[in-house]
């Protein structure tokens, strides 16, 4: 009976249903697609990190793992294999052999991971050979050959059939050398492997490392991935002491720790989600009731006990929370299927979504049940606790004060303040009437100014986000802007110098907002220490020039950065110390391509440590000084790049335009930051779409919590506007003073929006956002770093502000198109 | 044509109410003139058609068949803005209940009018002013109509109706809501109207009190026209 009476109630009032519904509906829509993003990108990146090489899970000699060294090499790997394929969890492994080497073809190289492995257990544990886009796998029987990335092609300008010259520390300690022949190139889309992956057979690589029968590594693919933890450590036990069993999220911790960073800024976008589409579910259900205080009155007067009277009220939320999660659930689930089969095509933002291991072009959405059920647990808890509050507020009412009508009415009225309509009387109608429902109009400018919050802080989050990115990122590495010989960037080859760069510096110096300008020698090389070889970026400086374009030397957390003449030394980053089992003092081996086309060899003791937090800084770069890295490479008094600070980094175009017109020499190009750091130039894209998607989110349920308060002003007031126009009130100024209404509620909902936004976001832009300690390990985008500094940017919020004014002026267009168009004598009859 | 003191005419008036397929017929076939100066009722029992046939009158509504003048102009092809204007300009309009615009005080009410036709700020101050004393409602100017009882609110709608000089008032069951005392009062106050300033009124009722006030008493049956008698005064 009751429920029968509620779902009456739901029909009557089909209009506000529908809002409620849909406001209900598009939150959960909403979510559901987001978190299915999400999920898409953190399944896409385990499941390719892992399929072209990793391998779910790999077994070592114990230590291998964190000190990567040929000493730690399996001599009895057959043995061990068997043991591991005795497990009945492991569906295929392969046995391994990894080394360092640089590569080089003619005048160019890189260091690269040298990987031998056995082509026909190979192809059962990854699918690297399927990733071949040239050439041909290895096959079975191979005994030489190699298969490279192709970035790596590009960069050494090889293709299938040329002969690729591999140099590298063998087992005993001496150097050696191999000519191969290319087979075949593989395009995992994954940069740690396109660039830097050479895999050769097993024998092969055994013979080259001097280290015949050795293996340093099996990697296995399970039957079930999820059964990882348990054939772990099962595995550990038939092993025992003298391996390690190492699963994925061990071996990929930049996978991890990019999971880790999406779970937290999903996190942070989700909260703020739920909460705006709370409000948003919260208006029409508070109003749904409010409203109705008159008639609740009639049914509390007839005798209804107060308990039904909550119960009823419940029941409507509850049958309207249900269809819109039905709805909702449709919807969302719908899309969010239908781009799982269709995949998002990011291809524009290649270079962006590559900084995240395993993701390239295309993503996947994942709908997910588990994810769905919260989403609609949350969200039908919140329609049912908003409307308890009204439920009990309609419970605990006076009949007679009920049935007279807005209990609020008399208490606001006040006498007296006889001033002459002076305000146009429309406005003042309006001014009036939003004061006249308090309680309501408290709770829509709430719920709007709460979603004003909302976007503000997003984008101060977004903004200051991605200008610490292009900060951290330009002043660490690249500045502003980069002077060179054209093509020197692709592969940074050494005979694309600029020669002698006096008088170019002095003519940059002189240019206008040229706040700094410095000369460097860059060139990819290859670092070892006694026992392992890592591949770098070895960048030759002029110290005291240096520090005023890029700030590295704050970054120091060792020893002191170079001073000129320091020229038998070298600073590294934390992580390539660690990784080279390196500490201050140390002897580091530095080889590189000379520009007289011979391999260049020095040795230099490392004088300074620094840590910037971004892995590819921290993990692959080297500085020397600039006469140093000049002797290495045989380059006379030539220097690779000029490296330019800006005054106004903001004017960066034109400067570039004006450099580019007054700095005339062969073949110089005057390159911006945004296509020196492709990567962070998109990082900064997507984010902008990530806000654009969350904005028209926010926006949308926000538009119609305040169409469906217009909605309601009009309705119980049908009676009030057919007087009006029995009085001869035309149409338009019906509508007019609609608009007048809903623009005072949306003037005061800015005000309070935009002054606690803009609070918020200065707040935080001070303290800073410490979200480090989610991100154990290292964040893979340059210059992310764990703490955000939120940063408020006018202009950026300022379009989507008015947007937004206008998006809700335009939603309680209908509503008043249909005040103006009631029929006054039936309007009058209305009760 | 018409003769000069005919401020309204109707020819062969019906409405039909469609209601899910069954048509109402709330008046059916309507001959009927008002001349300047009337003060006349409509009375009939309830469902008879006295407030459609107010409505029709007063431009609220549109007649399913025959024809409206009011002021000699023929209102019946008229559109919605036509319509609203004819009301501002010629028609004053009293209802039942809740007449008055509640966020408005007694005085913002009776301005309302002129402001809409335009009058300038301080003229309609004055003339909402001396209306509302005249119709003995000084002092409260500044209440807003729920601070005010159900006696007073009526005057400030009957003044709020003739601030604008109309052509014709239409109060529709003005005394219902009202203790036969005020209703009195009301009435009293509008056949005064009636008599010093020549308003043409026609009311609805039921009401025997108005009945017996008014000069022409118009019997509504079933949509028709009863009977129409002119009483001495
Ligand atoms: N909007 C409408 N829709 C359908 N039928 C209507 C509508 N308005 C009036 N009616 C019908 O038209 C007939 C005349 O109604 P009207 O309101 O004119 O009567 P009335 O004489 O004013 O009655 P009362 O004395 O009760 O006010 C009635 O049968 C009524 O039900
Ligand atoms: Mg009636």
């Amino acid at each position: 009976m009751l429920l029968t009476l509620a779902w009456r109630n739901v029909w009557r009032n089909r209009r506000r249903s529908a809002i409620t519904l849909s406001a209900i509906a598009v939150g959960v829509a909403a979510l559901t697609f987001v978190w299915g993003f999400i999920d898409g990108m953190n399944r896409e990146m385990v499941a390719n990190t892992t399929r072209y090489f990793a391998g779910d899970m790999q077994i070592h000699l114990r230590g291998y793992h964190e000190d990567q060294t040929l000493d730690l090499a399996m001599t009895n790997a057959a043995a061990v294999l068997g043991t591991v394929l005795a497990d009945p969890a492991v569906a295929a492994a392969s046995v391994r052999l990894e080394g360092r080497a640089l590569a080089s073809r003619g005048d160019k190289s890189r260091g690269v991971a040298l990987v031998g492995i056995a082509p026909g257990q190979e192809v059962r544990v990854t699918d690297l050979f399927k990733a071949i886009v040239a050439g041909s796998p290895l096959s079975a029987t191979a005994t030489n050959g190699v298969l490279i990335g192709s970035r790596l092609a590009e960069v050494l300008r090889l293709t299938v059939g040329d002969e690729l010259i591999l140099v590298g520390q063998a087992y005993d300690g001496s150097v050696a050398s191999s000519r191969v022949p290319v087979r075949g190139v593989f395009e995992t889309k994954i940069d740690e492997l396109d660039g830097f992956l050479a895999v050769m057979p097993l024998d092969a690589v055994r013979d080259f490392l001097a280290a015949p029968g050795g293996g340093t590594a099996i990697a296995l693919r399970l039957k079930d991935p999820g059964a990882l933890p348990a054939a772990e450590a099962r595995l550990r036990m038939s092993l025992g002491e003298r391996y390690e069993v190492i699963g994925w999220p061990t071996l990929l911790p930049m996978v991890v720790a990019s999971v880790r960073y999406h779970e937290v800024t999903g996190f942070v976008v989700l909260t703020i989600f739920f909460i705006v589409v709370a409000a948003g579910v919260a208006n029409p259900v508070l109003m749904a009731v409010l409203e109705r205080t008159r008639e609740f009155g009639v049914m509390l007067a007839v005798g209804t006990s107060q308990a039904r009277l909550l119960r009823v009220v419940l029941y409507e939320a509850i049958l309207l929370g249900l269809f819109g999660l039905v709805l909702g659930n449709a919807v969302g689930v719908g899309v969010t299927m239908f781009f799982q089969y269709q995949g998002i095509d990011f291809t524009a933002f290649e270079a962006g979504l590559r900084t995240m291991p395993g993701l390239s072009d295309v993503v996947y959405p994942v709908a997910r049940l588990d994810r769905s059920l919260m989403i609609s647990a949350v969200v039908f808890g919140t329609a049912c606790l908003v409307s308890l509050y009204p439920a009990g507020k309609a419970a605990l009412l006076e009949p007679v004060t009920a049935m007279r009508g807005m209990a609020g009415l008399s208490r606001r009225a006040r006498g007296g303040g006889g001033t002459a309509i002076r305000l146009p009387v429309f406005v003042l109608v309006a001014a009036r009437n939003i004061l006249r429902n308090p309680r309501r109009t408290a709770i829509t400018v709430g719920g709007t100014a709460f979603a004003i919050v909302a976007f503000v802080f997003l984008f101060g989050y977004y903004d200051g986000f991605s200008e610490q990115i292009i900060d951290n990122s330009t002043r660490y590495l690249t500045g502003h802007v980069q002077v060179e010989r054209a093509g020197f960037r692709q592969d940074l080859s050494t005979d694309l110098s600029l020669g002698s760069s006096d008088t170019l510096l002095a003519q940059l110096r002189g240019a206008p907002n040229v706040e700094a300008a410095a000369p460097r020698i860059q060139a990819q090389g290859i670092a070892s220490s006694t026992t392992k070889s890592e591949g770098i970026l070895l960048i030759g400086i002029s110290p005291e020039v240096e520090r005023k374009v890029t700030f590295i030397d704050r970054a120091m957390v060792e020893g002191a950065m170079l001073r000129t003449g320091d020229d038998r030394s070298i600073v590294v980053g934390r992580k390539l110390a660690e990784t080279l089992n390196l500490r201050m003092g140390d002897k580091v081996v530095v080889m590189a391509q000379a520009a007289d086309g011979e391999l260049g060899t020095a040795a230099y003791r490392i004088s300074g440590i620094f840590a910037t937090e971004s892995a590819s800084f921290d993990g692959g770069i080297g500085y020397v000084t600039l006469s140093a890295a000049q002797s290495l490479l045989a380059l006379g008094t030539g220097v690779s790049t000029i490296n330019v600070r800006l005054a106004d980094p903001a004017a960066l175009d034109e400067t570039v335009d004006t450099l580019r017109r007054h700095l005339r020499g062969p073949g110089l190009t005057i390159v911006s930051w945004p296509a020196l750091l492709p990567q962070v130039d998109e990082m900064v894209r997507v984010i902008r779409i990530m806000r654009a998607i969350v904005l028209v989110i926010v926006f949308a349920v926000t538009a119609l919590a305040v169409m469906n308060t217009v909605f309601m002003t009009v309705a119980e007031r049908t009676r009030e506007f057919g007087v009006m126009m029995a009085l001869g009130t035309s149409p338009g100024a019906v509508v007019r003073l609609v608009i007048y209404e809903t623009f005072a509620l949306m003037t005061m909902a800015s005000l309070l929006g935009y002054s606690l936004g803009v609070l918020l976001v200065t707040y935080f832009a001070r303290r800073g956002l410490d979200l480090s300690r989610f991100f154990e390990g290292y964040v893979t985008i340059p210059g992310v770093t764990g703490i955000a500094y939120p940063r408020l940017v006018v202009a950026s919020i300022l379009g989507p502000g008015i947007v937004l004014f206008l998006a809700t002026i335009l939603a309680s267009l209908y509503p008043a198109w249909r005040a103006a168009r009631l029929d006054p004598a039936r309007a009058i009859r209305h009760a | 044509m018409n003769a000069p003191d005919v401020v309204v005419k109707l020819e062969g008036i019906t409405k039909v109410y469609r209601q899910e397929s069954v048509a109402v017929h709330a008046l059916a076939g309507i001959d009927l003139q008002i001349r300047k100066g009337d003060f006349a009722v409509l009375v009939g029992p309830s469902g008879s058609g006295k407030t459609t046939l107010l409505n029709l009158i007063g431009g609220l509504d549109s007649p399913t068949s025959g024809s409206i003048w009011v002021a000699g102009v023929e209102i019946g092809r008229m559109s919605r803005s036509q319509l609203s204007r004819l009301r501002l300009r010629d028609i004053g309009f009293v209802f039942q209940e809740f007449n008055l615009i509640p966020v408005l005080s007694a005085l913002e009410n009776v301005e309302f009018i002129m402001l809409l036709q335009g009058v300038p700020p301080g003229e309609r101050r004055n003339r909402s002013v001396a209306l509302l004393k005249e119709l003995g409602l000084e002092g409260l100017e500044h209440r807003r109509p729920n601070q005010l009882s159900g006696g007073q609110q009526q005057r400030v709608a009957v003044a709020r109706a003739i601030a604008a000089e109309p052509i014709i008032v239409l109060p529709d069951e003005p005394t219902a809501n009202l203790d036969s005392k005020a209703g009195g009062a009301l009435m009293d106050l509008m056949r005064r109207l009636n008599e010093e300033k020549g308003v043409t009124f026609v009311f609805s009722t039921h009401d025997p009190m108005v009945v017996e006030r008014a000069r022409r008493v118009i019997r509504l049956r079933d949509g028709r026209i009863e009977a129409d008698e002119l009483r001495p005064t």
